[in-house]
């Protein structure tokens, strides 16, 4: 049993883990997890802090703000009116609340800001708010193009201020341990990373006049999203790239909207094809008219399987039973077994029908909150970095970015060679 | 109604053959360690099995003492009568 799941309430469980990564060995190779071992969140003081872009993702990294001990909300934006007054009720009306992001900026007592307007926005936000000296927590994907997260990556070295890009299974603990575990070996050596995301609904929002269905409907749209890649697939590209320790070196893919032809310009439907260093590939799909394989992300190597999403680990042998079932079974085949007599030349491969065994016996933890939560310490610390944070944001963005062009141009994409 | 009255003799044979039973349940223990190469801490881990498997040998057995002894019966009247 891992130690920081001894824990029964919140506050237990943050002090549970944050004692349990200052003992352990996996600071070396999870070094964000350092906000955790900080004692600024326990010494009771608090990050001031703003959130702009309270939609329906905003709202619940809204709720989690208001929820950590270690975070006083001081001020709410949003330019749609109805996000607008829903960010006043939620606080109280105890924060101040404006429409124009760059008020937001103006105030001193805002030590940093959550980003969490559509993709679009993200990047002037973001440069603005670090040309303003704020540290910054933007929703994911990181931003609409490669220049753009370019951009933004830039700002942040140079203002010196935290950046967190909200791919939040770097906090979770299943995958914590997943990662250590197969970093020592668990699955052997990793050769395919296999990762789907199913839905079954036309993944858009109710609009209540023709003239906003751009405004609220922008995950639809070329020009403000990449649709089921920024918004879907650049969670387990992150996880990916992180897991594997690298970038992908190219990739190529196809997409289309089959199903959903209502105009949208953003596929429905994606498949591709990451290529890593040593021949390791990330098979990876997506769509929205048949949500029977749910989501996904599946690492494979020569002795095993993690299924994390499922949480579960499948070693590729299963554990050699005791002798005396191993007896038993065996006289039991010989016993009741039948003989044939001719049959099939070839009998088919299907897949292992046994269930595995969990990753964590118990990993219900609200991984956004925990990213919150140590963001927020950060900021308390006014520390430059979260280290190794802000990269995983920046890289998964491009990843995701490439997969999106390689589709788009029917193409090879490579790495670009001008990321940082 | 009659009472059924089980000799503590009876007993006694009982429970000696289910002694019996699970001393061989015991040494099928010890020949399938040796013969899978499993562990010998087996022998204590599984015992909860060779108490399972002891007694299903004794139920499997009392029903071959059953067949025999029906199957004996005829002779036994015969027997009694002759004398």
């Amino acid at each position: 049993m891992n130690p920081i799941f001894d824990a029964t309430s919140r506050r237990d469980f943050i002090k549970t883990f944050g004692k349990w990564i200052g003992s352990s060995a996996v600071l070396s190779t999870i070094p964000w997890l350092s906000a955790f071992a900080s004692e600024a969140g326990a010494s009771g003081q608090k990050a001031r802090m703003a959130i702009i872009g309270v939609g329906s993702r905003g709202s619940g990294l809204l709720l989690n703000m208001l929820a950590a001990d270690n975070i006083e909300v001081v001020a709410v934006c949003d330019n749609y009116e109805p996000h607008y007054k829903k960010a006043i009720e939620m606080t109280g009306g105890k924060a101040k609340a404006f429409y124009d992001y760059r008020k937001v900026l103006e105030m001193k007592e805002v030590d940093a800001v959550v980003v969490a307007t559509p993709l679009y926005e993200h990047a002037d936000i973001v440069v603005d708010a670090f040309s303003a000296g704020k540290h910054v927590l933007c929703e994911k994907s990181m931003a609409r193009t490669i220049a753009d997260c370019t951009r933004m990556y830039r700002a942040h070295k140079a203002a010196g201020k935290v950046m967190v890009i909200g791919f939040q299974r770097m906090f979770h603990p299943r995958y914590l341990h997943a990662y250590e575990q197969i970093k020592n070996g668990a699955i052997g050596q990793v050769t395919q990373v296999k990762a789907f995301w199913h839905r079954n609904n036309d993944w858009r929002r109710p609009v209540p006049s023709p003239d906003l269905e751009r405004k609220i409907n922008w995950r639809m749209y070329d020009e403000y999203s990449c649709g089921l890649m920024t918004e879907l697939a650049s969670h387990h590209i992150q996880v990916a790239n992180w897991f594997l320790g690298m970038n992908p070196i190219k990739v190529s893919g196809s997409g289309s909207i089959n199903y959903w032809k209502d105009g949208r310009e953003v596929y429905d439907s994606v498949n591709l094809v990451y290529t890593y260093p040593g021949g390791i590939h990330l098979n990876y799909d997506s769509l929205i008219s048949n949500k029977w394989s749910g989501l996904e992300i599946e690492f494979r190597g020569d002795t095993g399987m993690y299924q994390m999403e499922k949480n579960k680990h499948y070693p590729e042998k299963a554990a050699t039973p005791a002798g005396i079932r191993q007896l038993i079974n065996d006289i039991e085949h010989a016993v009741f077994d039948k003989i044939p007599i001719g049959g099939a030349t070839w009998i088919p491969e299907t897949a292992e029908n046994w269930k595995g065994q969990p990753v964590l016996n118990d990993d219900t933890v609200d991984e956004t909150f925990l990213q919150i939560y140590g963001f927020a310490n950060a900021v308390i610390e006014d520390k430059k970095e979260i280290p190794g944070y802000a990269e995983q944001g920046y890289h998964a963005g491009i990843a995701t970015l490439m997969g999106h062009n390689a589709m788009k141009n029917d193409e090879i994409v490579y790495w670009p060679e001008e990321v940082l | 109604m009659q009472d059924i009255v089980i000799k503590g003799k009876t007993i006694r044979r009982e429970l000696f053959v289910l002694l019996v039973c699970i001393i061989i349940a015991f040494g099928l223990n010890i020949y399938s360690i040796i013969a899978y190469h499993t562990e010998w801490k087996e022998l204590f881990t599984t015992f909860h099995l060779v108490l399972l498997l002891g007694l299903v040998i004794y139920l499997l057995l009392g029903l071959v003492r059953l067949l025999i002894k029906g199957l004996l019966l005829p002779f036994a009247k015969n027997r009694k009568t002759n004398s």
